[in-house]
C-alpha cells in the first residue's frame, strides 16, 4: 500500500521534472538563437545592403564630364532617384532640379533655344540660374550644388 | 330783325369764348408767375454787370464773390441767400471768355499737343490756393501731391494749363495763359495724350506711348470720336483724375488683381450698359472660371484678367479669328499643338479656342468634355451649308455642356471612330497614372521611401499632360504615343510603390514575430528565475 502510495507521489515527480527542464532548456536555446539572430541581422544588413536606396542622401553623385556637355549644351542626369538638369553655360556648369515647379513635369534641354523647357505648358527657365523666363511656372528651377574636379561633373543637394 | 338777333347772338357769343380763353391765358401766366416768383431773385437795380473772366474750371461763383476775394467783386447785401447755380440767369458771360478746345482742330490721326502754358519756373501756385480752400479743392490738392504725377513734380498747368508763376487768380487762370479749366470728358484722352504719347517726354519715365492711338482705336475711343458718346470709358475713369497712382500700385484700380472690378464698375451695371445691348453677366461668370479663380482667389497675377483678351487702351472683344492668337499668348504649347490640326487649316468657320472652352466661363478641361452623356440628335444642315461647306453657329456653344465634340461630329462618322480612340487612350492613361499616384500615396503614407516611383510617376504625369495637350492636333498616333509612355510610367511606378507596400507588410510580419520572440524570452527568463529560486529553497 504504501508501495502503491510512493509510487503514486513520485510518478507525477518523475513525470514533471523532465518535462519542466527540457521546456526550460528550449525556451534558453530559443532566447540564445533569438538574441543571435538579432545582434547580427542588422551586421549583416550594414555589411550587404538592400538594392533599393533611400533616394539621394547629401553625397555628390558623378553625372558625366566636360565632353559629355560642352558650353552652351544641357543634359537631363539621374541624381539618386531625382531627374537633375546639368547646363553648361558661359558662367560655368549649372545643375537644377528637372521637376517643373508648375504641376510637376520633367523639363528637357531644348537645344534649339538654348533653353530648360518643360514640355507640358512650354514653361521656360533660365539655364544660368534656373529662374522662369516665360509661362505658368510660379517658382524657379531649386538649384543643385556642382562641383567640377578634372573634368567630372559632380552634382549633389544644394 | 330776325338776322339783327342772330348777329347780336354771334356777337355775345364770341365776346364770351374771348372772355373765357383769357381767362384761362391770365389764370395759366398767373400760376407760371407764381411758381417761379418764390425762386428767382428780385429784379436788381439796373443791369446786371457781365461777367469778365473765364467760366472753365469755374463753376462755384461764391467761393470768390461771396467775400470779394482778391479782386472779385463782392455780393451785394441782397445776394446774400443766392446760390451758384442762379448767377448765370442775370449775370452773362462776356464774349471771347470761353475759349474753344485746343484740339478742336485736332486731325483724326495726329497726336494731341501739349496745352500751351507760360514756363512753370518751379512754380506751382495753384495748389498755393486751392490746398488751403477747403472741400473738393483741398482734396484734389492732396491727392495730386500724393499722385504719380505729384511726385513726379508734373503740376496742375500740364493738364488744366494756365499761369503756375502767378498768385492773381485772373492771371493764372486767364485762357491767354492756355487755361482751359476742367476738360471735358471728350478732351481728356488729348489731354493725357499730349504728354504720354510723346517719345521724347516718356522716355524719361521708360513708359509706353502707343496708349493714346491704341485708345482711338478701342471700342471706347471710336464711340467717343464718332458717335460722340461721352459715356464710354476715358483714361481718368480708369486711371483716376488728381489721384493717379502707377499700374503696378497694388491700391491702384488698373492693378492687375483690381482689373475685372474695375471693368465691372461700368459694365456689370445694368443702368449704364442699357443703351448698348451688351451682356453684364461676364465679370460673375469670369469670376467662377479658372482664370478668375486663380486671379481673384489665388490672387495670381499672372492669370489673365479681362484687359488681357480684351486689350486695355486697345479694349475690344476679340473676334473668333483672333481668339487663338490672344489665348496663345499665354498657352503657347497648346497654340502650337493647336496650329498642327485640321482643325486649325478649315478656315474662318473652324473651332477655335473658345469653342470647346468658353470665353469668360472657361473651366479646367478634362476628359468629359470629348463627348455628351447621351449621344446627340443632328441633321445634315446643322453643321453643313451643303456637302463642302460647313458653317460655326456660336450659339449652339453658348451652353458649356454643349461644348463637345459630338457637338460637331456625328456619332457614327470616320471622325467620331478617332475622337473615341483617342478619348479611350487617354482615359487609360488617366486610370494608370492614379493607380500608380494612389500606391505611391499610400506607400509613403506607411513611411516607405518611394522617391525612385515618384520619379517614374513624374514621367508618366509628363507623358499624361503632353498627351492632353496634344488632344488639339486631333492626331490620334501622336495621342496613342504620349499615353502610352505614360501608361508605362505609371506601371513602373506603380510596380515599384507596389513592392515597397509588400517590403512594408513583411517588416510588419517580421515586427510580430519580433514582438512574439520577445515575450518567449521573457517567459524563458522567467521560467529560469522560478527554476533557481526553486533550487534555492
Amino acid at each position: 500500500m504504501s508501495d502503491y502510495h510512493d509510487s503514486e507521489t513520485t510518478r507525477p515527480q518523475r513525470r514533471s521534472e523532465p518535462t519542466r527542464r527540457r521546456v526550460l532548456k528550449f525556451l534558453l536555446g530559443f532566447s540564445a538563437i533569438s538574441t543571435f539572430i538579432g545582434v547580427f541581422t542588422p551586421i549583416f544588413g550594414y555589411l550587404i545592403p538592400p538594392p533599393a536606396g533611400s533616394g539621394g542622401g547629401g553625397d555628390r553623385v558623378l553625372v558625366g564630364t566636360l565632353d559629355d556637355i560642352p558650353v552652351g549644351q544641357g543634359k537631363i542626369v539621374p541624381v539618386g532617384h531625382k531627374p537633375v538638369v546639368v547646363t553648361h553655360t558661359d558662367q560655368g556648369v549649372k545643375a537644377f532640379s528637372a521637376i517643373c515647379t508648375h504641376l510637376g513635369c520633367i523639363v528637357i534641354w531644348d537645344d534649339m533655344r538654348k533653353l530648360i523647357v518643360c514640355p507640358c505648358h512650354d514653361g521656360l527657365f533660365n539655364p544660368v540660374t534656373g529662374a522662369v523666363v516665360s509661362g505658368p511656372p510660379p517658382a524657379p528651377l531649386p538649384t543643385m550644388s556642382v562641383t567640377v574636379d578634372n573634368g567630372n561633373i559632380y552634382v549633389g543637394e544644394a | 330783325m330776325t338776322r339783327t338777333h342772330s348777329f347780336c347772338k354771334r356777337l355775345m357769343g364770341t365776346v364770351l369764348w374771348g372772355m373765357i380763353l383769357s381767362i384761362l391765358i391770365l389764370t395759366m401766366i398767373g400760376a407760371e408767375l407764381a411758381q417761379a416768383q418764390p425762386e428767382d431773385p428780385p429784379s436788381p437795380q439796373g443791369p446786371a454787370p457781365p461777367i469778365t473772366h473765364t467760366l472753365v474750371g469755374r463753376s462755384n461763383c461764391l467761393i470768390c464773390h461771396a467775400t470779394g476775394f482778391g479782386d472779385a467783386a463782392a455780393n451785394p447785401p441782397d445776394h446774400v441767400d443766392y446760390t451758384n447755380d442762379v448767377c448765370e440767369d442775370c449775370h452773362e458771360a462776356a464774349p471771347g471768355t470761353t475759349p474753344p478746345s485746343p484740339w478742336s482742330d485736332l486731325a483724326p490721326d495726329a497726336l494731341p499737343q501739349r496745352i500751351e502754358h507760360p514756363p512753370t519756373e518751379g512754380k506751382n501756385s495753384c495748389v498755393d490756393c486751392h490746398l488751403v480752400l477747403g472741400e473738393t479743392h483741398t482734396e484734389i490738392s492732396e491727392q495730386w501731391q500724393e499722385s504719380v504725377h505729384g511726385q513726379s513734380d508734373v503740376g496742375c498747368v500740364e493738364c488744366h494749363g494756365g499761369d503756375a508763376r502767378t498768385d492773381e487768380m485772373n492771371l493764372s487762370m486767364d485762357p491767354a495763359s492756355g487755361f482751359i479749366g476742367v476738360p471735358t470728358r471728350a478732351d481728356i484722352p488729348h489731354v493725357c495724350g499730349s504728354c504720354h504719347a510723346d517719345v521724347e517726354e516718356m522716355r524719361q519715365y521708360n513708359l509706353p506711348t502707343d496708349q493714346y492711338v491704341k485708345y482711338i482705336e478701342s471700342v471706347h475711343g471710336v464711340r467717343l470720336q464718332t458717335f460722340k458718346d461721352v459715356n464710354v470709358a476715358v483714361c481718368t475713369d480708369c486711371h483716376g483724375t488728381h489721384d493717379v497712382k502707377k499700374a503696378s500700385d497694388p491700391t491702384a484700380a488698373v492693378y492687375p488683381l483690381n482689373v475685372p472690378e474695375l471693368c465691372a464698375s461700368c459694365h456689370a451695371d445694368p443702368e449704364y450698359m442699357a443703351s448698348y445691348n451688351i451682356p453684364i453677366d461676364q465679370f460673375d461668370i469670369y469670376k467662377t472660371s479658372v482664370h478668375g479663380r486663380a486671379l481673384l482667389e489665388d490672387q495670381d497675377v499672372r492669370a489673365p484678367s479681362c484687359a488681357s483678351c480684351h486689350g486695355s487702351h486697345a479694349a475690344q472683344p476679340p473676334d473668333s479669328e483672333e481668339v487663338v492668337n490672344v489665348c496663345g499668348k499665354c498657352h503657347t504649347a497648346t497654340e502650337a499643338y493647336y496650329k498642327e490640326s485640321r482643325h486649325s487649316r478649315i478656315g474662318e468657320n473652324a473651332p477655335k479656342c473658345w469653342t470647346c472652352h468658353g470665353t469668360h466661363d472657361v473651366i479646367k478641361p478634362d476628359e468629359s468634355m470629348f463627348l455628351h452623356e447621351e449621344p446627340t440628335e443632328q441633321e445634315c444642315t446643322t453643321c453643313h451649308v451643303d456637302e463642302n461647306t460647313f458653317r460655326m453657329d456660336k450659339a449652339r456653344f453658348a451652353n458649356p455642356e454643349d461644348r463637345r465634340c459630338d457637338t460637331c461630329h456625328h456619332e457614327n462618322s470616320m471622325i467620331m471612330v478617332q475622337v473615341q480612340a483617342i478619348l479611350d487612350a487617354l482615359i487609360a492613361a488617366d486610370a494608370s497614372y492614379t493607380l500608380a499616384e494612389e500606391t505611391i500615396q499610400e506607400a509613403a503614407t506607411r513611411g516607405m521611401i518611394v522617391s525612385d516611383a515618384e520619379n517614374q510617376l513624374a514621367q508618366a504625369r509628363t507623358s499624361l499632360i503632353s498627351a492632353r495637350a496634344a488632344v488639339h492636333t486631333t492626331k490620334l498616333p501622336m495621342i496613342s504615343q504620349l499615353t502610352e509612355d505614360a501608361i508605362a510610367s505609371a506601371q513602373e511606378a506603380y510596380s515599384i510603390a507596389h513592392n515597397r507596400l509588400r517590403e512594408n507588410e513583411m517588416r510588419r510580419l517580421a515586427m510580430i514575430i519580433a514582438v512574439v520572440v520577445i515575450l518567449i524570452n521573457m517567459l524563458a527568463f522567467y521560467a529560469l528565475k522560478r527554476e533557481l529560486y526553486s533550487q534555492l529553497d
